[in-house]
């Protein structure tokens, strides 16, 4: 039954949850720098000048004085059922933080994660059934520039095209003001190396079904070549694609924590570099931690979606 | 024999652009077949058995292979000839094959009733609904227990011998003018290797189809042919009935692997049983360097001078009866 095993595997998938809500903690922690500090909106240059006693009532006041192990049980407790404390810079709590800059940042790996499948998956295809004709040699072309480009370099060259060449796509601000355009550029420049995968993927896996018997038998039983490609090739060929995308979404969560940020896309990426900068540790903590169990539910999905295609896997 | 063959295959040659060279995996072979008839296609492992069927169904992969010559004619059509588009019409229709290796010759994400009415779908324009009524019908023609529920099952979860079933099911759902079967049997075990030729004999007689029997089992020829066709290092080397053959074989290699025929009587009345197993010493010569006689003179005890420099004509010894050697053999 699909319902249990997919129930068993979100119950399985708790402790792993659990084991990322430490790392978070702990990662906020290492943080260098003093949150009751910044909790004081004293920036680095006026630490010397700070008042001892003020430091220690800050530091009572938000529990940083309790030891680690006390510190990390009410954390992890209360993040568990979504409380994440108060940002000590704003004051709003963490949660609202998070859910505001949930969506933006969903979306942009959605439209990302299309934009890489879909381009991936047909350059894979054009380049298999025009193996070592020129549209293989354009598509592979592609792909190799794809996979060879820095994601740095590529958004630099993005914004500069689209600043001074093509003043056509917005290159900073959200969707609030530019509606999804706002999406184009920081989509492209994620999508990049994932698309170029999953094309050199979806290749060698196409060109390896079409050499396999079961081709042959779809062949002679007189099919189109359509159907022989898009419905017996593609379903076999592209399993091993799932899991790349699977293994992407991390990347891809990467990488949109720091597209944001260039794009200034607001977002969880935004909100967690803004909050390294200031040192608001629960801000991190919260982040890390969204981010984190977004990942693990991405990959639960993609194991999900293996079964419902593949007849094989019900394990 | 009735008028003119169904299918007839003149002077094919197919090779494989390699590195280590040109193989000419088929080199000028020809035979026919007449409806209603069985021939069968006997030799070793790698001698272009295969790649001559596949060459009528233009199913050669390209590159590496290639029909540089010779002409396939189906019904007097020359299939090397014939567009894409009338080929798909021709292929699972009027000509189906059943290949050597069940398992990995079907769909491993397509449930069993899809993979059958598809053909049925694309040759005959029927709903979806109808062919997977014409699915069941086939799959219980084939002997498969709860037909209905197997048209929704995947092949991982049946055995060899019920895949190969549906393989026949699928070849034969168009009914057929010629089924090819490419060593239906050879993974199977004897029960069940019985049961499927004995399947496909009924099947021949309701439908007058013509078949094609690739096989290197002998035991089998003798069983199903009328006719064998004996091809060595993608050459023919002998043709003849069934009967001829066995009587009285005309070439060196025929006979070899009429020794190589694993009998039970030589079992019983032997204590080293297995020895009888013997196969033609000597292995089948790459393809690529041929001798430049007769190809199989380093593994014959009658070859001469004559043999290692002249390539021995196809010629007929006796009425019905042709064999490409320079020695008269059993005669
Ligand atoms: N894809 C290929 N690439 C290169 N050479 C090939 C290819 N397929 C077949 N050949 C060549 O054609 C020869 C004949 O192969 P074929 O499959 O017809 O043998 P067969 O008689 O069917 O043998 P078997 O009994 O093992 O099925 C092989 O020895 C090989 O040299
Ligand atoms: S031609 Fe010579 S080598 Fe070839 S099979 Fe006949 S006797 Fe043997
Ligand atoms: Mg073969």
């Amino acid at each position: 039954m699909l319902i249990f095993i997919i129930v068993r595997r979100l119950i399985f998938s708790i402790p792993t949850i659990i084991g990322i809500g430490t790392l978070a903690f702990m990662l906020g922690h290492l943080t260098p720098g003093d949150p009751a500090i910044a909790a004081l909106g004293i920036d680095i240059e006026g630490y010397s000048n700070v008042d001892q006693a003020e430091v220690e009532r800050v530091r009572k006041e938000l529990g940083l004085d309790k030891p680690i192990l006390v510190q990390y049980v009410s954390w992890l407790g209360n993040a568990l059922v979504g409380e994440f404390g108060r940002s000590y810079v704003s004051s709003v709590p963490v949660a609202e933080l998070v859910f505001e800059a949930l969506p933006s940042t969903l979306l942009l790996m959605l439209v990302t994660m299309a934009l890489a499948v879909i381009v991936g998956i047909s350059l894979g295809i054009i380049s298999a059934i025009y193996r070592g004709r020129w549209g293989d040699y354009l598509a592979r072309l592609i792909t190799i520039v794809g996979v060879s480009t820095p994601t740095f370099w590529f958004a630099i060259i993005l914004m500069l095209l689209f600043a001074f060449v093509f003043p056509i796509l917005p290159i900073t601000g959200d969707i609030t003001q530019h509606g999804l355009k706002a999406m184009i550029l920081p989509s492209f420049t994620i999508a990049l190396h994932p698309a170029a995968l999953i094309a050199r993927i979806m290749r060698s896996s196409m060109l390896e079904v079409l050499s396999q018997e079961m081709t042959r038998t779809a062949t002679a039983k007189g099919l189109s070549p359509q159907r022989i490609y898009l419905v017996h090739a593609f379903r076999n060929a592209v399993n091993p694609v799932i899991t790349v995308v699977g293994f992407q979404f991390a990347n891809l969560l990467g990488g949109a924590v720091a597209v944001e940020f260039i794009f200034s896309l607001p977002g969880l990426g935004s909100l967690l570099i803004e909050g390294i900068y200031e040192k608001d540790i629960l801000v991190i903590q919260g982040a890390v931690l969204v981010i984190s169990v977004a990942f693990a539910l991405s990959n639960l999905a993609v194991d999900i979606l293996y079964m419902l295609i593949d007849p094989r896997i019900r394990l | 024999m009735p008028d003119r063959p169904i299918l007839e295959l003149r002077d094919l040659q197919t090779n494989f652009y390699t590195r280590q060279g040109v193989a000419k995996a088929v080199d000028h072979v020809s035979y026919s077949v007449h409806a209603g008839e069985t021939l069968a296609v006997v030799g070793e492992s790698g001698c272009g058995k295969s790649v001559t069927s596949l060459s009528v169904l233009r199913l050669i992969p390209d590159p590496p292979g290639k029909i540089v010559g010779g002409s396939v004619l189906f019904e007097g059509e020359e299939l090397t000839e014939v567009s894409d588009q009338r080929m798909r019409e021709i292929r699972g229709n009027d000509i189906s094959m059943i290949f050597q290796e069940p398992m990995s010759s079907l769909n491993p994400m397509m449930t069993i009733g899809n993979q059958i009415s598809e053909a049925l779908i694309q040759h005959f324009g029927i709903s979806k609904k109808a062919a997977f009524q014409k699915a069941e019908e086939m799959l219980t023609v084939v002997h498969i227990p709860d037909a209905k529920k197997w048209l929704h099952g995947y092949p991982h979860e049946m055995s060899g011998g019920m895949c190969q079933r549906v393989m026949i099911a699928m070849a034969i759902c168009c009914n057929p003018k010629i089924l090819i079967a490419d060593e239906p049997t050879t993974a199977l075990d004897v029960t069940i290797q019985a049961q499927i030729l004995k399947l496909m004999e009924q099947l021949q007689q309701k439908l007058n189809t013509a078949i094609i029997f690739i096989t290197h089992d002998l035991g089998i020829v003798a069983e199903i042919a009328q006719r064998v066709v004996v091809m060595y290092a993608g050459r023919k080397v002998e043709e003849s009935t069934v009967r001829q053959l066995f009587a009285q074989p005309k070439h060196p290699y025929t006979v070899g692997l009429m020794t190589a025929v694993p009998r039970l009587e030589n079992f019983l009345e032997e204590e080293s049983a297995p020895s009888r197993l013997t196969e033609i010493p000597g292995a089948v010569p790459r393809l690529y360097n041929l001798p430049a006689g007769c190809a199989f003179v380093n593994r014959c005890s009658f070859a001469t001078d004559q043999c290692r420099q002249e390539k021995p004509p196809f010629e007929e010894k006796s009425p019905g009866h042709w064999a490409a050697c320079w020695q008269e053999i059993g005669s």
